[in-house]
C-alpha cells in the first residue's frame, strides 16, 4: 500500500467519526435544550444527505419543539413523502393542533385512524380536537372507544366523565364517575366533580 | 490539593443546578411537545422561558396560546409581557388595544396597556389606563401595580401632590426610588436673553427648586435700553401643590430709570385645581395681581383654563384690569384676552401658538410677565419651540409680533435650562 493511500484511507476514517460526532452533537444540544444548535447541525447533515427521512423527521421534530408548528408541519409532509410512517401523521396532528386548526387535526386523526383504530394516542388527539371546538359529545365518543378498549386507562375515563357531564349525558357520567372513584380515588375529576356527580 | 478538590466541587454543583434548571425547561417543552393543547403545560414553559430571559421563544408560545383560544387572558398578559420586556412598547400598546376589544374589563390588561403608553411618553393616556386598571381589578397584585404606575404618572405629569397621595397607599415600599424622585431636592437653573431687534436686549436668569409638593423660584431680569441698564426686576414665588389645588404666591421689585414708574413691587396670588377627565388634564384657575407703580397702581383679575392631551394642548384666560392713575378722572378699565394652542412637534417637543388681544399695557401674562409699559401692543402673535436637550437640559425659543396703532414690532427670546 502506498504512502498516498494510506493518507486517503486516514482521512476518510476521520471524516467517517467527524460525521458521527456531529449527529451526536445534535443529540447532546437537544437534550441541552439548545433546539436551534441541534437543528442547524441537523440541517448541515441532510444537505449532505438530502433523501435521508430520518434527517426530515428529525428536522420536523426540532422544528416542532421550537414552537415554529408551520414549518414543522411542512417538514413531517416531506417526510411522508419520502416514508409514509404513523409519526409523520401524528406529527402534522400535533402541529394542527397548535396551531388551533381543530378540523384539520381531527380529519387526519380519522383518516388514520382507519389504519389503526385502536391507537389511543390518536384517539386522544382527535378527542381533543372536538373538545376545544366545545363538541363534548362528539369528545365523549372518543374517550368511550379509548376505555373500551383500556379499561385501566383511568386518565382517559376521567376525560370521558367530563366530557359526558359537560355533554349533558349526566347518567352515564355518574356512572363512569363511580368506576373512576373506585380505582382512582385521587383523580382530580373525582375531586372536581364530588359535588356534582357523586350522588344517587 | 484541598483547594483544586474544594473547585471541583463547587464546578460540579454549579453545573448540577445549571442541569436541573435547563432539565426543568426541558420537561416542561416535552410535556407541550406531547399535548400540544395542554394550555397549562404551555403557559408554565412560557413564564419559564420569560424567566430565564428567552422572550421571544416565550412570546411564540403566547402567541400559541392566542391562536388555540383567543380568549385565554394569561396569554394575552403573557404577549404584553414579552413584548415590553423586548422594549416593542408601540407593539404592545397596538395588541393591548385589540386584546381589550375582547375583554375590555381586564384590568391587568389595561395596567399592560398603561406602561406601554407611559414608556411612550404618553403619560396622560397612561395614567387614564392605569386608574381603569385600578377600578376594574380585585387583584392584589394587579392593585399594587397600578398603584404605582399611577404614582409614576403623576411624578411624569408634575401633579406631586396626587403621586404623593398614590405612594401612600402603596402597601409597602415597592418602588423607593418613586419616593425619592418625589421627596428628593429637584434644582432647576435657566438662562435667556431676548432682543426686539431695534433698541431693546433682555437677559434673565431662573433659579427653581422642589422638593414634595412644594417648590420656590428665585428671578431676576434685566432690561437693556440701546445698550445702556434700563430696568431689572427680582422676582420669588412659592407654590404649594395640594390634593384641592395648586396654590401660588409671587412678588416682584422692578427698579429702574424711568421715575414715573420705577421702583414698583407687584404681587400675585392664584388657586389651580387639577383635574383629569379620561385622558385630558383640565386646569381652571383663578388668580390676582396687584402692582403699585409711582403713578399709578394695576389690578387685575383673571380667569382662565388650560386643557391638555398628550399630543395638544390650549388655553384661555381672561383678565379683567383696573389702573388706578394718580391723574384725576383717568383711571382706565382694560380687558385682555389670552390663548395658547400647543401640539406635540415630536417626541416630548411642542410648537406653541400665543394669541393675546387687548391692552397689554401694565397687564401681567399667564407666563408671569409684566407689560410695565405706558405704551404696550394691542394684539400679540407668538410661536415658541419647547424641546428637551438630552434627559437634563431644555431649550425655549419665543417669538412674537406685537401690533400697536397700525405698527408692529419682532421680538425673541432664547431660554436654556437645566435640571439637576
Amino acid at each position: 500500500m502506498s504512502k498516498t493511500n494510506l493518507i486517503l484511507i486516514l482521512i476518510l476514517c476521520i471524516s467517517g467519526l467527524l460525521g458521527a460526532a456531529s449527529i451526536q452533537e445534535s443529540y447532546l444540544a437537544e437534550a441541552r435544550g439548545d433546539y436551534q444548535s441541534a437543528l442547524a447541525i441537523t440541517q448541515e447533515l441532510a444537505r449532505q444527505d438530502a433523501d435521508e427521512v430520518f434527517y426530515t423527521m428529525r428536522m420536523a421534530w426540532l422544528r416542532y419543539l421550537l414552537g415554529q408548528y408551520n414549518e414543522a408541519a411542512t417538514l413531517y409532509r416531506q417526510g411522508l413523502a419520502k416514508l409514509d410512517h404513523p409519526d409523520a401523521h401524528l406529527g402534522i396532528i400535533n402541529c394542527h393542533l397548535a396551531l388551533g386548526e381543530w378540523d384539520q387535526a381531527r380529519s387526519r386523526a380519522d383518516l388514520q385512524l382507519k389504519e389503526e383504530p385502536r391507537n389511543p394516542t390518536l384517539l386522544s388527539k382527535a378527542a381533543y380536537a372536538v373538545f376545544m371546538k366545545k363538541d363534548y359529545h362528539t369528545a365523549a365518543e372518543y374517550y368511550a372507544r379509548i376505555v373500551s378498549f383500556y379499561p385501566w386507562d383511568m386518565d382517559n375515563r376521567g376525560y370521558w366523565v367530563n366530557n359526558l357531564y359537560l355533554s349533558g349525558n349526566i347518567n352515564e357520567a355518574k356512572t363512569q364517575y363511580q368506576i373512576l372513584k373506585k380505582y382512582s380515588p385521587q383523580s382530580q375529576i373525582v375531586i372536581d366533580y364530588k359535588g356534582i356527580l357523586d350522588q344517587e | 490539593m484541598k483547594l483544586i478538590a474544594s473547585l471541583l466541587l463547587l464546578f460540579s454543583m454549579a453545573l448540577l443546578s445549571a442541569q436541573t434548571g435547563a432539565s426543568d425547561l426541558q420537561s416542561l417543552r416535552i410535556a407541550v411537545a406531547q399535548n400540544p393543547v395542554d394550555a397549562t403545560a404551555r403557559i408554565n414553559l412560557a413564564y419559564q422561558l420569560m424567566l430565564t430571559g428567552n422572550n421571544s421563544e416565550a412570546l411564540s408560545h403566547y402567541e400559541t396560546l392566542l391562536i388555540q383560544n383567543n380568549r385565554n387572558i394569561p396569554a394575552m398578559e403573557g404577549v404584553l409581557w414579552a413584548l415590553q420586556t423586548q422594549g416593542l412598547y408601540q407593539e404592545s400598546v397596538d395588541r393591548a388595544k385589540a386584546f381589550l376589544a375582547l375583554s375590555p374589563a381586564t384590568g391587568s390588561l389595561h395596567s399592560y396597556k398603561a406602561y406601554g403608553l407611559s414608556r411612550l411618553g404618553l403619560h396622560l393616556a397612561a395614567r387614564s389606563a392605569y386608574s381603569k386598571a385600578k377600578r376594574l381589578s380585585d387583584d392584589d397584585s394587579v392593585q399594587q401595580s397600578t398603584k404605582l404606575g399611577l404614582a409614576w404618572e403623576y411624578l411624569y405629569l408634575q401633579d406631586y401632590a396626587s403621586a404623593k397621595t398614590q405612594l401612600s397607599k402603596l402597601e409597602s415600599r415597592t418602588d423607593p426610588h418613586a419616593g425619592e424622585l418625589l421627596h428628593d431636592t429637584e434644582l432647576k437653573i435657566a438662562v435667556g436673553a431676548g432682543t426686539n431687534y431695534a433698541d431693546l436686549t433682555s437677559g434673565n436668569l431662573n433659579l427653581a427648586i422642589r422638593k414634595a409638593a412644594f417648590s420656590a423660584e428665585a428671578n431676576y431680569d434685566e432690561l437693556m435700553l440701546d445698550g445702556a441698564r434700563f430696568r431689572r426686576s427680582f422676582g420669588i414665588s412659592a407654590m404649594w401643590q395640594n390634593p384641592v389645588a395648586n396654590l401660588k404666591v409671587d412678588s416682584s421689585i422692578l427698579l429702574g430709570k424711568d421715575k414715573r414708574v420705577y421702583p414698583a413691587n407687584s404681587y400675585g396670588m392664584s388657586l389651580q385645581p387639577v383635574f383629569y377627565l379620561d385622558k385630558l388634564q383640565v386646569k381652571p384657575s383663578l388668580s390676582g395681581h396687584y402692582g403699585t407703580y409711582q403713578r399709578l397702581d394695576a389690578q387685575q383679575a383673571d380667569l382662565g383654563f388650560e386643557l391638555r392631551s398628550d399630543r395638544l394642548s390650549g388655553s384661555y384666560s381672561f383678565s379683567l384690569l383696573y389702573l388706578d392713575k394718580d391723574s384725576i378722572d383717568s383711571d382706565e378699565r382694560e380687558q385682555v384676552h389670552s390663548f395658547s394652542l400647543g401640539v406635540k412637534a415630536y417626541k416630548q417637543a411642542w410648537l406653541k401658538a400665543y394669541l393675546m388681544s387687548g391692552n397689554t399695557a401694565w397687564w401681567t401674562s399667564p407666563y408671569g410677565l409684566v407689560y410695565d409699559a405706558f405704551e404696550a401692543n394691542s394684539s400679540i402673535y407668538g410661536l415658541s419651540l419647547y424641546s428637551p436637550i438630552g434627559k437634563k437640559m431644555g431649550f425655549l425659543l419665543y417669538s412674537q409680533i406685537g401690533t400697536q396703532n397700525n405698527e408692529t414690532d419682532i421680538s425673541t427670546a432664547l431660554t436654556l435650562s437645566y435640571s439637576i
